[in-house]
């Protein structure tokens, strides 16, 4: 009968920090864009650049998918991480300070700060990658969803074990990179690192809720068969295989997109609930975004103004990076933050029904005219962020812009969550009466 | 004891959540002793699930296809006329936790 192992939601203040974090990261990216000026847009390789771009990966992407994930396991498997508490109070704070000496090490490079850096990541992130693979190991529901978890978790530990490769160089104990196979040497071993960091362990995992959360919230039909069992296998597989023939593999990566995202399209415009929806708005930027990428990675350059050909590879990163990771995490921010406030308020209520009274309507935790302007707030850094890529001396301007951008998400998030905790209060005043 | 539970039958599959939990939570706060709350879901509640037997209910789940279940909820001092029920009727086809 009741023969599940389950756990509960993990408590709501755990998701929270991770999700109140994120857009501290955005802001401060915002700032270092505004005092590093036009010469951070030199080049990839320009240490500012690198703080940027991990800035956002794991300052922004990675934190909120490791919030969103304590909470989506419960709810998609039916299992949920042990000792939550504990796991998230040690992982949330090395990762946040790991991230920020990371970024710190790339401008002032020190030893020490390398030495602290790696341990603070690889404990964070070590910790948390075996809190979840102890989960995703059991046998668990919704089984195309969870492959999809199981092999984003494997990149991402992947990326850390590329990443640690990289950042030891300056220690001591650093292993010799010209006594391992060429995939490790300078410029093969970061294009690996970021080609798995992006497209396995941020991509693999939206595809992969985007199964779930889809259909379930906007009541759309499941995602083709062919798509849900073989995407993220294939995706997955093409990323092991891009380490050893970069080029040839390139292109499958993005067709394999190519095709998401025209599945994506299809499978939303089928839903039953053609209501506006901000959430939705995003996984239409989105994929439309990797459309648009698609295409532009098959122009020959020869055919692209002299400009675009140039600046091709940096930006269709930004495109992928800013108009569809960040973009969808946004959107599911939105769709997320007001659900588990209400579901947590909601699951109060099975035990005292009372409490029902005090529920607020599911739009007072975040007003959706609040969210369609963040929406086109995106739309508009993201068209300046592209436009700074070709004219550096917009900086100003990209870095005003997304400071409103995500000091506007951050306060969006706070008004939900005072009003999650005040109607907690409401009820728990019940229980005293 | 009464001959049997009596069925009152929801269906939350076409709602977007946390709708058909509002739902569910209606129906329970008015479920009698001897009623038995049938949702028509498209996936497993799993959180509700502890939150359920906490509240002194117990639940039955019957899995028909990827996208449809059925589940049952009524209170912990029936459970043995669910048994009952269920032995005599087609409540237990399909995929049962």
């Amino acid at each position: 009968m009741n023969g599940l192992s389950f756990n509960a939601l993990p408590p709501i203040d755990l998701p929270f920090r991770f999700f109140l974090t994120a857009p501290l990261f955005v802001i401060l990216c915002a700032l270092l864009i505004l005092f590093a000026g036009e010469t951070l847009w030199l080049s990839r390789w320009q240490p500012s650049m690198l703080a940027l771009t991990h800035g956002f990966t794991l300052g922004f992407i990675t934190i909120v998918m490791m919030g969103a994930l304590l909470q989506l396991l419960p709810v998609v498997g039916g299992v949920g991480i042990a000792k939550p508490r504990l796991i998230v109070g040690v992982c949330h704070s090395a990762v946040v300070l790991g991230t920020l000496g990371l970024m710190a090490n790339f401008i002032w490079p020190s030893k020490l700060l390398t030495a602290l850096t790696l341990l603070l990541l690889v404990c964070g992130l070590g910790l948390y990658i075996t809190a979840l693979a102890l989960v995703l190991i059991k046998k668990l529901s919704q089984g195309d969803t969870i492959v999809g978890f199981r092999l984003a978790i494997t990149a991402l530990f992947i990326v850390m074990l590329l990443g640690t490769l990289m950042l030891s160089q300056s220690l001591p104990f650093a292993i010799d990179l010209s006594k391992l196979p060429d995939i490790f040497s300078g410029k093969a071993l970061t294009n690996n690192h970021a080609i798995l960091g992006l497209a396995g362990w941020g991509s693999l995992l939206i595809i992969s809720v985007s199964f779930q959360v889809i259909p379930m919230f906007h009541v759309a039909p499941h995602f083709p068969n062919s798509i849900s069992r073989f995407l993220p296998s294939a995706l997955f597989a093409l990323l092991l295989l891009y380490i050893i023939k970069p080029h040839l593999i390139m292109a499958f990566i993005v067709l394999a997109h190519g095709v998401f995202a025209t599945s994506l399209l299809f499978v939303i415009a089928k839903r039953k609930r053609k209501i506006s929806d901000n959430s939705i708005l995003y996984w239409q930027c989105a994929a439309l975004t990797l459309l648009a990428i698609t295409i532009f990675y098959f122009i020959p350059e020869t055919y692209l103004p002299e400009t675009l050909a140039q600046k091709k590879v940096i930006l269709i990163a930004t495109l992928y990076l800013y108009l569809y990771l960040v973009a969808v995490i946004q959107g599911m921010l939105l769709k997320i933050l007001p659900f588990l406030s209400f579901t947590h308020l909601q699951q109060r209520c099975v035990s005292n029904f009372l409490a029902m009274q005090y529920l607020p309507n599911m739009h007072d935790f975040l007003n959706k005219k609040h969210g369609q302007w963040l929406f086109y707030l995106h739309l508009v850094s993201g068209g300046i962020l592209l436009a700074t890529i070709i004219t550096p001396s917009l900086y100003w301007l990209l870095s005003l812009v997304l400071i409103i951008e995500f000091a506007w998400l951050l306060k969006l998030m706070k008004t939900t969550t005072s009003l999650y905790y005040a109607t907690l209060d409401k009820i728990n005043s019940l229980g005293n009466e | 004891m009464k001959s049997g539970l009596r069925f009152i039958t929801i269906d939350v599959s076409a709602l977007a959540p946390p709708e058909p939990m509002t739902v569910i939570l209606t129906h329970l706060a008015k479920l009698t002793q001897f009623e038995c709350l049938l949702v028509k879901h498209r996936r497993q509640p799993f959180p509700l699930y502890e939150k359920l037997i906490e509240a002194g209910f117990s639940y039955h789940c019957v899995e028909h296809a990827q996208d449809d279940i059925s589940l049952y909820i009524f209170h912990q001092s029936v459970q043995a006329l669910f048994e009952q029920t269920s032995l005599n009727s087609a409540i237990s086809k399909g995929k049962n936790e």
